[in-house]
């Protein structure tokens, strides 16, 4: 069952734009178009696998958001992806049996398919008011340098989360007569994940990350407030 | 590293080039190098700046829906070939049919390090977009195609080593027509700067403007006499 929904996925994937590829790309209306910028977020997470008062800590990360959508005239269907980095500070896990607590860093993918409303609100006749919303499939990696303590965990291993949560964002849009002369956007965005997996990975060799442990995991959850700011490319 | 090496043998052997020999690619290649450098150098009199003979751009055009299908065929013909090649772990039992059998239908995260994902990933969806930007694609329609040449790769002939990758399905066509569009604006003005040292910048950095598919390359040539002055303008195509 899995495999033919994925090759129904892989079907769609492949006729749309097949279809499509003669468009014309001038126009903004019933036409792809793709969108990247930068943003900065405020990232919370929070774990239940410890019952310690440290399992939770929030960092800010940067990165980049892109997105690939269909524009109709005011509702767009698109997919999102936001890549966010960051330092982490002092954040518990339980690795098997032992904790891992630490300082080190994090990196975020996330990607949403989304339906994105564009409102008659416009600020100043120039900036049309949007608004935009879809679930969201991510992955968090946490990489740990410090304070290792007993466990037999280490810098070049990463613990990561898959998970799956949701998005809402609200963003105005420079109102402009033809794609190319590349409209701003700037939007605000909220995002709440769950775990439902757990990785431990082995990154010694950077060209063959291994998976040595894999399991169910529901104790994870985080989210976080993220400020894009980009332009339409075409 | 093996990704890379497909990706250049594929972009190297793509439509036009003679697909015989290696010979003859080295031939064609060597052609088309002396081709894009043998403009003389011409300065304005007057501001005693270069100026390029050669102008380089795109001729945006229509392709029929054969047209497309062949492309994408072409390339995902040669992936088919050029991978299980550099991939030899396929015939030692590592990957393989049984393996391909295994991956077939999955969709999973991968956990490669930000190297693969947000630098070579990237940067090959960048130069498939913009292979298919030198044979006539307008933006859009590049990156489409880069789109599914990516997708039909990482669902049908990677799963031989490993199950496509969520990320690699989004960010190779995706952040590589990002890249790809930054790439192509910067490789324009180089190579249209007339300057020696930026047309050597210019194509490295989008080597499908010296492949013999490429449809942008325009020769002007000056006329500067007072009763004849303008320019005459010619499509230097190369097939």
């Amino acid at each position: 069952m899995n495999i033919i929904k994925n090759l129904f996925f892989i079907f769609l994937l492949h006729t749309w734009p097949l279809a499509n590829a003669m468009s014309q790309e001038e126009s903004f209306e019933n036409n792809f178009n793709i969108k990247a910028g930068l943003s900065a977020s405020r990232v919370f997470f929070n774990s239940s696998l410890i019952s310690a008062e440290e399992d939770s800590s929030d960092t800010t990360g940067f990165g980049i958001g892109t997105s690939a959508g269909y524009k109709w005239n005011n509702w767009e269907l698109l997919v999102a992806s936001d890549i966010l980095f960051g330092k982490l500070e002092d954040l518990t896990f339980q690795v098997d049996a032992s904790k891992v607590r630490g300082d080190g860093s994090f990196r975020i993918f996330s990607l949403s398919p989304m339906i994105r409303y564009f409102t008659s609100y416009a600020l100043y006749n120039r900036w049309n008011f949007y608004v935009a919303a879809g679930p969201t499939w991510s992955l968090h990696t946490f990489i740990i340098t410090n304070d290792l303590g007993e466990s037999n965990f280490s810098s070049k291993k990463r613990i990561s989360f898959e998970n799956r949560g949701g998005s809402l964002n609200v963003g105005l849009e420079e109102v402009v007569p033809f794609k190319e002369t590349h409209p701003a956007f700037f939007e605000i965005g909220y995002s709440y994940m769950r775990s439902k997996r757990i990785f431990v990975v082995d990154a010694s060799d950077f060209k063959d990350v291994k998976t040595l442990s894999k399991g169910e995991s529901k104790g994870f959850y985080g989210h976080y407030f993220v400020a894009r700011l980009g332009i339409t490319l075409f | 590293m093996n990704k890379i090496v497909l990706i250049l043998t594929v972009f190297v052997l793509f439509f036009g080039i003679h697909p015989n020999t290696f010979a003859a690619v080295t031939t064609n290649l060597n052609q088309a190098f002396q081709e894009a450098f043998k403009d003389e150098v011409v300065a304005d009199p007057k501001s005693h700046k270069r100026q390029s003979i050669y102008q380089y751009g795109y001729n945006d055009r229509e392709h029929s829906l054969l047209e497309n299908t062949k492309n994408i065929g072409i390339v995902y013909g040669l992936t088919w070939f050029f991978y299980p090649l550099i991939q030899p772990k396929i015939f030692r039992g590592d990957g393989g049919l049984k393996e391909y059998g295994h991956h077939f239908g999955q969709i999973v995260f991968d956990q490669d390090e930000p190297f693969w994902n947000g630098f070579v990933h990237p940067l090959t969806g960048s130069q498939l977009y913009l292979l298919y930007r030198a044979s006539g694609y307008d933006r859009l329609a590049a990156f489409e195609m880069t789109f599914i040449s990516s997708a039909l790769f990482e669902l049908t002939v990677e799963i031989f080593t490993e199950p496509a990758s969520i990320q690699d399905l989004y960010q190779t066509p995706v952040l590589g027509t990002v890249l790809g569009f930054g790439i192509e604006n910067a490789s324009m003005y180089l190579l249209n700067s007339g300057n020696t040292l930026g047309k050597i910048i210019g194509h490295a950095i989008n080597p499908a403007t010296i492949l013999p598919i490429y449809e942008g390359r325009t020769l002007i040539i000056p006329k500067l006499e007072d009763a004849d002055k303008g320019a005459m303008i010619q499509w230097v195509g190369r097939f």
